[in-house]
This record gives structure tokens, C-alpha cells and sequence, in this order.
């Protein structure tokens, strides 16, 4: 089993998991509430990395992250080394690769919740922020939940986006599924049986909990 | 002048109706006034822009001397700072929060110590104090109702706004609940809006009314006058009520109920009359009332029996409406062959019949 592909994995999907739910829950409580004229723009580029090949994902963040765009450029200038093939580089992959798992639902949970309830805690004298917390956060919980649940599953078995960005470094961005990869092309069966069948147990754990709260009468996830 | 709330509010809804509301409320004394007409009439838009929850660049809210809204000046005061009280008509309580942590809710600008003693207070007021600690879903209708006005007057609002307070709760318990609100509306002394379209629930809790009849207000003037003397016809169809008067409890007793509206006794068959209710309104149809002529003594099984004198005669489609004085005013309807037969004309002297069951009384 290689261990430090499985912590290197689970490392990768707790940092994207963090960062998707301090950038998707803002995010996703304008969606839920805007009434912008453009609005359908931004939800069909939050989308769009369900659709896309994850190699065309991986190759345009490459072209953004890399030497020669501005982005790539400052980042080297600030901090001495390059995005692509770095664990840095592959965390902003995947959080732009997870972000519907984690906006959707999010913005489901939160058009779910009664907007009289927002109200009646603006009337009793709560700002905004506080009822965020106090009232919506709450109650669209078991959607966030499972925002979070999709993200990190979802980041635990990416394999093109990493592939594009990382490439294969140990212990640098040689993720689980690239793991598996490499013992497939050495022939090595039984290792790659190992990590496979371990990841298959993880994900189907984390969906029947997904759908097992969904049950509970909690409609969070709505295909669009 | 005394000080007022005032508000000016228009906009036009896309697939809605042209609000256009003008409404205002004197503030000193504190009073009770009923948003009353039919629904979709546009209450409770007036009711949400009076909170802040509803915007146009048309409104104008003046509240004292403050100015909660002037969009073309470029004022809008958010419901977070306007110290306002809103209920909701199915009460909007946060089911993830206990009853205390309801209550609770607008209290953090409070210390703790402060809260508690506050959320205590009011669950002692509303006779919440053993349901305190369960959730909104454990609670029976009327408990929830007392829940979210306990919640609501918690910080301490300068202006109640209730959206149809007792439409969520089942008949029985709504009796019961609405002379009780009525004596907690005036037990606060802050000023107090309704919005109904129930005309008992109108006659019940407010000082005055407001009719609204699509998007306007239409009159705004004392209860018993608008639904005794409603200003056109169209107001008389919303309200819908002949004979209201404001009436004195003087004995209940086996059903019957006697009351004094000015001098005279009238007696209303009602069984299950709140016996601690002093004031009420006395509500009678115009087709309920029967008039005899030429008449000295008379035997009949009708329990009010009142000498009056035709003040006028009108017209109204089939009917003849005659105003009568019998120590106040009642008017009764009746068809054009009745009026012919009876030869009635102004100032004759008649008889006018109603049986108890017709004489419906409102408990204040």
C-alpha cells in the first residue's frame, strides 16, 4: 500500500474541502439570492467542470498557473518556485475541479431555507452576517454537509486534473489514483487491487451517507 | 401637530396590482389600526414596506420624527435599525432554536444575565414557561402563536406589525386567542398595524380601520364607522356588515346575552360568551331586521323589540334600505313590495323585530 500517496490524497482533499467552503458558501448565498440579469453566466461556469474532460480543465489551469502567464509569473516572484507540478499548483486544480460538488449543493441548502426566517431575524435587529450564521447556516446544514462530503470524495479520486498539473512526483503530487496508475503499468495487480478497493469502500461510504441524510427528507442535491 | 407614522408607497408589481398606499397613523395616543380588504388587495405589501422588507423607489416612511425611507432622497433605514415588531402570518419561528432560544433570538446586544431574566419574563407573560425547552414542532398552533409574539416583543419594538396574527389557527383556539390579543394590543401602549381580511377579527382588535381594495387605501376612519357608514359602495361590499355598534355587556345567562348599546337592551342568543368581557360590538344584518307598523302591543317570539322612527328610505337594486332611530342608528332592507305594502315614509313610527340569534355580538 502506498501510504504516502493515500496522505498526500487525504491532505490534497481536506485543504480543497476547507478552502471550497470558505470560497463556495459566500458564493453560493449570492447565487441563491441575486437577482442579477447575468447571473445564469456565473452558475454555467461553476458548473463547467462536471462537463469538461478533466485534461482541457488541467491544461488551461496549467497555461494560467504557468511560467509565462501573470499569474504564474507573481506567484514565482513571490515565492521563489512555480505552480505547475507543485502541491500548491494542484490544490488550486482542485478547487476549481470540485466546485460544483460543493457550490450546488450549498446553493441548493441555502434557497431551501425560508426566506421569511431571514426576515424575521432582520426584523428582530440581526444584520446580515449574524443571520448567515445564525439562521441559514443552521438549517442548510445538512446540504453544506453534504457539500463538503462531495468535494472531498470527489478530490480524493481525481486523476486527469492531477495528471495535467502535478504530473507523477512522490510525495509531492503522486495522488492515490496515480498511484494505482503507476503499480497498473508495473503489472503489480495486487497493490494496485489494494489502494483500488480502498478508495472503491471509501466512496461508496460516503455517498450512502450522502443519500442516507438526503432520506431524512433533506433534497440537497438537484441535478440541474 | 402630534407626532405620526407616515407613508407614501407605490410600485408596480409585474404580474401583481399598482400598490399605491397612503396611509397615516397618529402615534400619541398609541392605536390599534386594521389593514382590512379582500386578499391579494395588497395589505401585506403595505405592512413589508413599513418593516423595510419591501422596497420602491416610490416610498416615502416617516416615523416620528425619523425617516425610515425617502428613496429619492436616498434614505433607507434597514428593518435591523428601525426597532420594529413583525409577525408573521405562520409565524416564521427558527425550528432549529427552542422556545427560550426564540425568544432569545433578538436579545444580543444584552448581557447574558440580562437576557435570561428578560426571556423568563416573557415566558412567564405568554405561560410558556413549560414548554421552554422544546422546538417549534412540538408545540399546539396557539402555542406557537404566543412563541413568536413573545419572540417578537423581546426587544422591545416602538411599532407592531402583525400579518394576519390568527389565520394559522383553528377555529375554537382563534376565539379564545382574539380577545386575548386584543388585551395584550392594549396593554402595550406602542402603536399597533393588523393586517386581516377578517371582518370579526377587524371589529375585535382594532381602534381603527384602514380598507384597502386593490392597492389603495380607500378609508381609513374608526372601526364601528367605516363598517357602519362605509364611504362608497364598493367599501360597503368589503365590509359587508349593516349595524355595528359599540355595546356595554350588562348580563349573560343561559345563552342569552344582554347588552346596552347606548339606552337600549338588546339580547344576543350566544352560549359560549367569555363571562369576564365587559365591551363589545353588537353587528346585525339589514335583512335580519323585520319592521311592524300601526302596532300598540305586540306578541311575538322575537326577543328585541324596538320603537324606532324612518329617518330616510334609499333605494339599493331590488331592495329599500330604511334608517332607523331607536336610540341609534339601524338600518334595515326590505324588498319594494314589503316597503309599498307598509306605506313607509319618513318619520313614521315602527316596530322593529330581531331575534336574538341575529344579533351577534364581537367581545373587545
Amino acid at each position: 500500500m502506498d501510504w504516502s500517496a493515500i496522505g498526500l490524497s487525504l491532505r490534497l482533499s481536506a485543504l480543497t474541502t476547507l478552502l471550497l467552503l470558505i470560497l463556495g458558501l459566500p458564493l453560493a448565498s449570492w447565487l441563491a439570492s441575486s437577482r442579477w440579469r447575468w447571473k445564469f453566466l456565473v452558475e454555467a461556469v461553476v458548473t463547467l467542470p462536471i462537463v469538461l474532460p478533466p485534461t482541457v480543465l488541467g491544461f488551461y489551469v496549467l497555461v494560467a498557473i504557468g511560467p509565462h502567464s501573470p499569474i504564474g509569473q507573481a506567484y514565482a516572484a513571490i515565492t521563489g518556485h512555480g505552480l505547475p507540478f507543485s502541491f500548491q499548483g494542484l490544490l488550486i486544480a482542485s478547487i476549481l475541479y470540485s466546485l460544483p460538488f460543493a457550490v450546488q449543493p450549498f446553493t441548493a441548502a441555502i434557497q431551501a431555507v425560508d426566506q421569511r426566517l431571514v426576515e424575521a431575524s432582520w426584523c428582530l435587529g440581526r444584520g446580515r452576517l449574524a443571520t448567515f450564521f445564525k439562521v441559514t447556516l443552521p438549517l442548510a446544514w445538512p446540504g453544506v454537509l453534504t457539500g463538503i462530503v462531495l468535494s472531498f470524495a470527489h478530490t480524493l479520486g481525481e486523476f486527469g486534473v492531477v495528471l495535467m498539473i502535478g504530473g507523477d512526483l512522490a510525495g509531492i503530487t503522486r495522488t492515490i489514483s496515480i498511484s494505482i496508475f503507476d503499480k497498473v503499468q508495473a503489472l503489480d495487480y495486487a497493490a494496485a487491487n489494494q489502494t483500488a478497493f480502498l478508495l472503491l469502500l471509501f466512496s461508496f461510504l460516503v455517498l450512502a451517507m450522502t443519500y442516507g441524510l438526503q432520506r431524512k427528507g433533506i433534497a440537497v442535491w438537484r441535478p440541474r | 401637530m402630534a407626532t405620526s407614522l407616515s407613508l407614501h408607497f407605490r410600485k408596480k408589481f409585474p404580474k401583481g396590482p399598482l400598490i399605491d398606499a397612503n396611509l397615516q397613523v397618529g402615534l400619541d395616543p398609541p392605536v390599534v389600526t386594521v389593514l382590512f380588504g379582500p386578499s391579494g388587495a395588497g395589505k401585506t405589501t403595505i405592512l413589508r414596506a413599513l418593516a423595510g422588507l419591501e422596497r420602491s423607489a416610490e416610498c416615502v416612511i416617516r416615523f416620528a420624527h425619523e425617516t425610515w425611507a425617502d428613496e429619492k432622497g436616498g434614505v433607507f433605514i434597514p428593518p435591523q435599525r428601525r426597532r420594529i415588531g413583525f409577525l408573521f402570518q405562520d409565524y416564521a419561528l427558527f425550528s432549529h432554536l427552542t422556545v427560550a432560544g426564540n425568544i432569545r433570538y433578538g436579545l444580543p446586544a444584552l448581557p447574558a444575565s440580562e437576557q435570561r431574566l428578560r426571556v423568563s419574563e416573557l415566558l412567564q407573560r405568554f405561560q410558556l414557561q413549560d414548554v421552554a425547552a422544546r422546538y417549534p414542532d412540538q408545540l399546539s398552533g396557539g402555542q406557537k402563536q404566543r412563541v413568536a409574539l413573545a419572540r417578537t416583543l423581546a426587544p422591545d419594538p416602538r411599532l407592531l406589525l402583525l400579518d394576519e396574527p390568527l389565520s394559522a389557527l383553528d377555529g375554537p383556539t382563534r376565539e379564545t386567542l382574539r380577545s386575548e390579543l386584543r388585551k395584550l394590543l392594549t396593554s402595550l401602549s406602542i402603536p399597533v398595524l393588523i393586517v386581516t381580511h377578517d371582518r370579526v377579527e377587524a371589529l375585535a382588535l382594532g381602534d381603527q380601520v384602514a380598507v384597502v381594495d386593490q392597492g389603495r387605501i380607500v378609508q381609513h376612519a374608526p372601526v364601528a364607522e367605516v363598517f357602519r357608514r362605509p364611504l362608497t359602495a364598493a367599501i360597503a361590499k368589503i365590509v359587508a356588515v349593516d349595524n355595528v355598534h359599540r355595546a356595554r355587556v350588562l348580563q349573560a345567562d343561559q345563552g342569552l346575552v344582554t347588552v346596552a348599546v347606548g339606552n337600549v337592551c338588546l339580547m344576543a342568543a350566544r352560549s359560549d360568551f367569555p363571562s369576564d368581557v365587559k365591551e363589545a360590538f353588537v353587528c346585525v344584518r339589514a335583512e335580519d331586521v323585520l319592521l311592524l307598523k300601526h302596532v300598540e302591543t305586540v306578541s311575538t317570539s322575537a326577543r328585541n323589540q324596538l320603537p324606532g322612527i324612518v329617518k330616510s328610505l334609499k333605494h339599493e337594486g331590488p331592495m329599500w334600505r330604511i334608517e332607523l332611530d331607536c336610540g341609534f342608528t339601524l338600518s334595515a332592507l326590505l324588498t319594494h313590495q314589503a316597503c309599498e305594502e307598509l306605506a313607509l315614509k319618513q318619520d313614521d313610527a315602527v316596530l322593529a323585530l330581531i331575534k336574538a340569534p341575529n344579533v351577534h355580538l364581537i367581545p373587545r
